[in-house]
């Protein structure tokens, strides 16, 4: 491995900031930070962050941008939830499956006003987010269910772990859900690299233009896209429903900005054809961590926002200076 | 110009332009030939040498300073680099100039634009019904001489000319070959870039062979015909 | 064939001579939206003729609509550019606890000189223009010679500006002591000071991008930068100063805020980006850059107001009056953006018929 490249790489540049981060918080405040509880909280913190992430990782290699997620999310959160209380059938994979199947359509509604009629992907999401909350807000409802008033299987889901550990004072689990974040993020890793779809997702956020001569199938790839982003969005809420133990139509809408900037902070370029999987986990383990552990450190949590703020900038500004050093690099090294 | 040199696109160039001369520049591909144009312009700096305008050490290191200096430069790539397609003819042709057509309060003096872009039509006979429609209605050729007339306007003492006509149909080939000629007689020193033979013989005194990134040789006109300059450029190619 | 001239003989002035285009294309969306907006006008009058078209109505819609429409000149501008600034909002209110702490700290004692108070009010609204230039110029840096994409630098300095709000205030509000109320609430005649206020920001950005050399070349830029800067025009510089702008003009938004509520909060007016944004492309600004005029801005930003306010009195019954806002306002963008699709592959249709 070429060293120079390595550290050239975002996604190291974000595992080292990760590390020296941890070792701080851990220096500064052992006990609290390094106990096997701490780190499942920030694991379950990490599973509907890195779900909703996926998505937007997605978009972003392909040059748009998607900030509807979180109204699909808790729109299909909040319609599953109730065809669910309505019908009686109490069941996990039933609510799965809905979600899964609202927050395909939705997603779908973004890919026609994208795909077909080419209009800019932030405008077209920012309708959509409009339209999708207003709807669910308006037409459906904006009580807050909670769902162990209301069912017992789906609530039960909540307490459903994938491992506990008994430890000297009580035991600490982590949750089911994390391994379906696990299987999402294969899923995705599998799509962007080992199959023409993901070499399609990647060449049209190279060069959209290229792309359409080298015969990739634009409309259809940017149907997937978005289709694939509202299942994940999808998912990503009915999981932020086991977790929380309730559908609150008020709550996931303003989620964007972190997922974005994990995504970003993870290598990710927004001007699209770049991005890894593994860079968009780094990246919801460091937002997780400042967002959930700074306190750790004695810094008040107002200072959450400066500190991410500042990540973002520093994480959008990376690669931007890299590639006006590779512009002029080129100068001098290719042969004109 | 002496010993211009810009790492990994061209070395060593040494050459001068006289005023009302044309000067050809030719080669593949790839020979450092758009690099260099690039450099006089202050796209892309050379990193080393340096440009003399009339005996003074001229510093290009922006395309406003090539501006300032007097420089004009028609791209290669007409539709992406030298026009603004959704834009009026009559915007393009002031683009460049639009400084020296401010009121004394620093505004734009609307009359005197419509009088400059009324003389720029009439001069370079760019055939449009209405000045107010995009460049894009226009033909090749008639899309070409709004981009002349955009760098004309700024009164250049070396206009620089890479592929003047390409994409241009014979007959308005031969019109722009002929307004480069009359440009050059009214004392402008040009410098055409081209890998059209004929038009080379057509309009330079003097023609630059470049090959990867060196001149390789020098010829007037006078001395070569375009049989041998063709055999000369394959020769390039070996 | 005459000779070329490098300096052309004058053209005989009595000759017919071509038309010149104001250096902005006309389109026919400000029609378009012109109609949209009196027939809402005239749709709500008739749905609530006691309460929609008073005095009292029209008066409270142009203050509620000043603050916005100024932020959406701003993003207008960084649209026009080709970019975006999502960091109006955040500007603004960074902006109202700055000029509202200068307030705090000079005038919070009740038996305050007025010299004092005039004082603190010039401070506290200089501070505030002041900060909103540093933001401008923040954005202006990262987007023209750090080359970050837009969507990103705001992004980012949107987190960044509300962190350093929320780090100043600690979440909290922070009071203006009623000092800036005439400016918020008060009225030159019938004209409320806020709407005075946007319709000298719309008049002067207007004159700006129509008349001056920065305004033309933004235009040229945003159509094409490649052929911008081929042209030699120094797209650093103009882009620096469109998002310099956009800064100065949330921070005009955010002062108002403070005058209308006398109180800053780092939180208040989160749906305003996207309002903004809204507005914009209702207006007929191209999102992709170089096309629109403030005209449409001023328009959709009436006819939005309008629509938000009818509706509220339409649906006065029912609680979900903003719910349905909200579906509303995302169905209008939607649909604006269809029938400018439609328009637009209409025209390219026609054109190309003709040739």
């Amino acid at each position: 491995m070429n060293w120079r490249a390595l550290f050239a790489r975002q996604e190291f540049i974000i595992l080292v900031i990760l590390i020296a981060l941890c070792s701080i918080i851990a220096i500064i405040n052992p006990t609290a930070f390094l106990s096997v509880q701490n780190l499942f909280r920030i694991l379950r913190a990490c599973i509907v962050l890195g779900i909703f992430a996926l998505g937007t990782l997605i978009v972003l290699i392909s040059g748009g941008i998607d900030v509807s997620f979180p109204a699909v999310a808790i729109t299909a959160l909040y319609i599953s939830t109730r065809i669910i209380v309505d019908t009686g059938i109490d069941s996990v994979p039933l609510a799965f499956l809905l979600g899964s199947l609202i927050g395909l359509a939705l997603g779908l509604v973004n890919g026609v006003f994208i795909g077909i009629f080419r209009l800019p992907t932030l405008i077209v999401t920012l309708g959509t987010l409009n339209l999708f909350r207003g709807a669910l807000l308006f037409f459906v409802g904006s009580e807050r269910i909670r769902l162990s008033e209301v069912t017992t299987n789906f609530a039960e889901a909540s307490r459903l772990n994938l491992v506990t550990v008994q430890l000297a004072r009580g035991e600490a689990s982590l949750h089911f859900t994390f391994a379906l974040l696990l299987v999402l993020a294969l899923v995705v890793w599998f799509i962007l690299s080992r199959t023409m779809l993901g070499r399609a997702i990647y060449a049209i956020g190279g060069d959209r233009e290229a792309a359409e001569r080298a015969g990739f199938n634009i409309v259809r790839t940017q149907f997937f896209i978005y289709g694939f982003v509202g299942l994940l969005a999808g998912i990503g809420g009915i999981v932020y429903g086991i977790l929380s133990r309730e559908a609150d139509p008020f709550s996931i809408v303003g989620a964007e900005l972190d997922v974005i900037a994990a995504v970003v902070l993870g290598g990710a370029l927004i001007t699209g054809g770049r991005g890894t999987v593994i860079g968009t986990l780094l990246g919801v383990l460091l937002i997780t961590v400042i967002s959930n552990n700074l306190v750790l450190l004695g810094i008040p949590t107002e200072w959450q926002r400066l500190v991410i703020g500042i990540l973002i900038i520093i994480g959008v500004g990376i690669p931007a200076l890299q590639a006006l050093r590779r512009r002029s690099t080129r100068l001098t090294h290719s042969s004109g | 110009m002496k010993n211009l040199t810009l790492p990994g696109a061209f070395e060593d160039i040494n050459f001068s332009l006289h005023s009302g001369e044309i000067l050809g520049i030719t080669g593949l591909l790839g020979s450092g030939r758009t690099e260099l144009a690039k450099a006089l312009f202050g796209e892309t700096p050379a990193r080393s040498g340096t440009i003399e305008i009339k005996g003074q050490p001229a510093r290009i290191r922006s395309i406003q300073d090539a501006i300032r200096n007097r420089i004009g430069y028609v791209p290669e790539d007409r539709l992406t680099e030298g026009l603004f397609l959704q834009r009026s003819i009559g915007s393009n042709i002031v683009t460049s100039t639009l400084k020296s057509l401010l009121n004394s309060m620093g505004f734009i003096d609307t009359a005197q634009v419509n009088n400059r872009i009324a003389d720029w039509v009439n001069n370079l006979h760019i055939k449009t019904q209405n000045v107010s429609l995009p460049v894009r209605s226009l033909s090749g050729g008639n899309q070409q001489r709004v981009v002349l007339s955009k760098w004309l306007a700024a009164n250049p003492e070396i206009l620089i000319l890479n592929g003047p006509t390409v994409g241009v149909d014979v007959g308005s080939k031969d019109e722009l070959h002929q307004i480069i000629k009359d440009l050059a007689q009214h004392g402008i020193g040009i410098i055409v870039i081209s890998d059209d033979i004929p038009e080379l013989m057509a309009t330079c005194n003097r023609i630059m062979l470049m090959r990867r990134g060196r001149i390789d040789e020098h010829l007037t006109t006078r001395q070569t015909d375009e049989q041998a300059l063709s055999t000369k450029l394959r020769q390039l190619a070996v | 064939m005459t000779t070329v001239q490098p300096h052309p003989t004058p053209t005989d002035s009595s000759a017919p001579r071509p038309r010149l285009d104001s250096l902005i294309p006309r389109d026919s969306s400000i029609l378009r939206l012109l109609v949209i907006t009196v027939v809402i006008f005239i749709a709500f009058t008739l749905a609530r003729p006691d309460t929609f078209p008073t005095m009292n109505n029209l008066e409270a819609m142009a203050r509620q609509m000043s603050e916005i429409g100024i932020l959406a000149i701003a993003v207008a501008l960084t649209m026009l550019s080709g970019g975006i600034d999502l960091s109006i909002n955040a500007t603004a209110n960074l902006t109202a606890i700055t000029a509202a702490t200068v307030l705090t700290a000079m005038t919070a004692a009740p038996d305050t000189a007025p010299g004092t108070i005039t004082l603190a009010i010039v401070l506290a609204i200089a501070a505030g223009v002041g900060v909103g230039f540093l933001c401008g110029l923040a954005n202006g840096f990262l987007v023209a010679y750090a080359k970050i994409p837009p969507i990103l630098a705001t992004l980012g300095t949107m987190t960044l500006f509300t962190g350093i709000g929320t780090v100043l205030t600690k979440g909290a509000a922070v009071f203006g002591q009623a000092r800036l109320s005439e400016l918020g609430n008060g009225g030159i005649g019938p004209l409320p000071i806020p709407l005075f206020i946007f319709l000298v920001a719309a008049v002067i950005i207007s004159f700006i991008l129509s008349r001056t050399k920065y305004g033309f070349d933004l235009y040229m830029m945003g159509t094409n930068p490649h052929a911008s800067r081929f042209s030699g025009i120094n797209n650093r510089s103009v882009l620096l100063r469109t998002y310099i702008l956009s800064g100065i003009l949330s921070a005009v938004a955010g002062i108002i805020i403070l005058g209308r509520i006398d109180a800053a909060r780092i939180d208040f007016g989160e749906s305003y980006v996207l309002l903004a944004i809204m507005i914009c492309v209702l207006g007929g600004i191209d999102p992709s850059g170089g096309f629109g005029r403030m005209t449409g801005v001023v328009l959709a930003v009436v006819a939005l107001q309008l629509l938000s306010t009818g509706l509220n009195q339409v649906l006065f019954e029912d609680s979900g009056a903003n719910f349905f806002r909200q579906f509303a306002w995302g169905v209008t963008l939607l649909l604006v953006l269809m029938l400018n699709y439609f328009s637009q592959r209409q025209r390219l249709k026609r054109a190309s018929t003709e040739k």
